[in-house]
């Protein structure tokens, strides 16, 4: 009997404001613990919360990019529940009415086919505190209420997702689509974006669903992938063995590679939703969801299509230039209007990608900007560099921010092109290598590159290499 | 709607509340007379009746995005029932 996994991802994702959802505290991420608090994000007596309006135009950005129905009408509810990391005991979210409804991500199956993954829904909800347990295990725990209160929008997926590495691609697309519409930096590191995952299976071709696993709080794809490969294998091991399953919360432990039944206390789980009434509902109008419709930027999946065909790239090309919108966006500012677009995007992808790595930088940080890379091809396209030269003026450009040509000038680096100049050199190679030029002479051709390698060396790499082949062909031959 | 002592002991558990055997009947005594009030609500014609999420008739109140004064550390220290190294401290969780 063969098995298939149903898949259901929860993902919280942070919405890319200045200031909390319900206050004006800042969001800013590393500061002093506790020091981004007031009186209503410590659930004190008689604060009042007040929606920010950045995070409802990301979350209706965030709706509209996911394809959902953005509600014209929802409110917010409180979830209650008691934990050291909620001041308030219960937390705002929204559940009958949210903000976003009936949506879907278009990602590739394993075959490589277009599937859908629905969105059942989208809403908007503030993050808790932030624990941290004493060493001793008999010790306190400590909380830092600086996340409290941070806009976050809940993604809930229908159990449409089949595989593992179907999951770390949707993933991958959400994160995609929020960079680009600027709704969510996503930075798992700081827990921009942390993901729940459900999974059952079933007999392959059954309907129905098998009894369901959950595993809660993930911050890397990768052990999104690992935790979902590891239930497959769990479950369909004690599936096959006629064994039951019973339901049940889950933690993906890293050092172990496995995930294990989650410690909890046994608690009366009822969240007793109801509408907050501090709160009051939001409508919005026809006109205004398609106002923003209208300002979502380019997404993705359009980007990577309208790039291929408009700069004759690969599919690989476009796959990593706009795995960030920031990458895509530096091609296009640098191909524009110039004749060769496919070797600006190599450069990007060989050079660029090299150095973005080796220095752990960001692409806004790199001191490049699309103009000077541009004058650096001039200056390869002009012949004043070569190839290899311009990879040298690079790096530094990359570490001084200074242009390529102030780099070719300051440093001598321009390309010989005098053939006076390079027969000069030819001659006193051919004078130092006697031995290697007989072989040259006797038929041994490939001996030639060693020769051109040795003139380049002394002119250290600057001679035209087309003019160095012709000259020492020439002078070998004669 | 009928409530019986299972019902209150777990709305009490939900709430963090302990109550002793006499709290207890006191309170199904009062939950029961505010059920029968609300009681009263299904006799209206609700048919065609929005539920009602607020009830000033207010909608979209936003502000804007703009960072404001936050508390002063020491005025957080203060507010904490118990304070270690700049953080509320509170009974283990795990
Ligand atoms: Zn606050």
């Amino acid at each position: 009997m063969s098995f298939e996994a149903v898949i259901g991802l929860e993902i919280h994702i942070q919405l890319n404001t200045q200031t909390k959802t319900f206050c004006s505290c800042s969001t800013s991420f590393g500061d002093k613990p506790n020091s981004h608090t007031c009186p209503v994000c410590l659930g004190l007596p008689g604060a009042l919360p007040v929606f920010n309006e950045q995070a409802l135009n990301k979350g209706i950005m965030a709706g509209l990019a996911l394809k959902c129905e953005v509600a014209e009408f929802s409110i917010f509810a409180r979830k209650n529940y008691f934990y050291p990391d909620l001041p308030k005991s219960y937390q705002i979210s929204q559940y009958e009415s949210p903000l976003n409804k009936g949506g879907y991500v278009l990602i590739n199956d394993d075959e490589g086919k277009k599937r859908k993954v629905g969105i059942t829904r989208a809403h908007l909800e503030e993050d808790a505190g932030k624990l941290i347990h004493d060493e001793n295990p008999k010790g306190p725990s400590f909380v830092d209420f600086n996340r409290c209160g941070v806009p976050l929008l809940e993604i809930v997926t229908e159990p449409d997702i089949r595989t593992p590495d179907e999951a770390y691609r949707f993933l991958q697309a959400i994160k995609e689509m929020m960079q680009y519409t600027e709704v969510s930096e996503c930075n798992m590191e700081k827990g921009e974006l942390r993901v729940d995952v459900n999974i059952s299976m079933r007999n392959f071709g059954d309907q129905g669903f098998g009894v369901k696993q959950e595993i809660k709080n993930m911050n890397s794809f990768a052990n999104v992938k690992r935790a979902l490969e590891y239930e497959v294998k769990r479950q369909t091991k004690i599936l096959r063995s006629g064994q039951k399953l019973i339901q049940q919360t889950r933690l993906f432990d890293v050092s172990k590679s496995a995930t294990v039944p989650m410690r909890m206390k046994e608690e009366a789980h009822d969240y007793r939703y109801f509408p907050d009434p501090d709160l009051v509902p939001v409508t919005l109008t026809h006109d205004q969801i398609e106002r923003i419709q209208n300002s979502l930027p380019e997404l993705p999946q359009n980007k990577r299509e309208r790039l291929k065909k408009q700069y004759n790239l690969t599919d690989y090309d476009v796959e990593v230039l706009c795995s960030s919108h920031k990458l895509a966006n530096y091609f296009e500012a640098a191909a524009n209007g110039y004749k060769s677009p496919k070797k600006i995007a190599n450069w990007i992808l060989s050079e660029l990608i090299r150095v973005l790595n080796e220095r752990r930088i960001e692409i806004d940080d790199c001191k490049v900007t699309p103009t000077k890379l541009r004058d650096l091809f001039d200056l390869m396209d002009s012949k004043v560099i070569s190839g290899k030269i311009a990879k040298a003026v690079f790096d530094d450009m990359v570490e001084s921010g200074q242009s390529a040509s102030e780099i070719v000038e300051k440093k001598g680096l321009k390309q010989v092109t005098d053939r006076a100049e390079i027969v000069k050199v030819i001659v006193e190679t051919i004078e130092e290598n006697e031995k290697v030029v007989r072989d040259y002479r006797d038929g041994k051709k490939k001996v030639f590159g060693f020769l051109v390698g040795k003139v380049m060396q002394k002119t250290h790499g600057k001679a035209s290499p087309k003019l160095v082949n012709e000259i020492l062909r020439e002078k070998l031959e004669s | 709607m009928k409530i019986d002592k299972k019902t209150i002991q777990w709305v009490a558990d939900l709430a963090n509340l302990s109550l002793g055997e006499e709290e207890e009947l006191e309170m199904e005594k009062q939950l029961l007379a505010i059920l029968d009030y609300m009681d009263i609500l299904s006799e209206l014609d609700l048919e065609g009746v929005e539920p009602t999420s607020h009830t000033l008739g207010y909608k979209n109140v936003t502000r804007e995005d703009r960072v404001g004064e936050s508390f002063e550390i020491n005025e957080v220290k203060k507010i904490a029932p118990k304070w270690e190294r700049g953080h509320f401290v509170v009974p283990r969780v795990v």
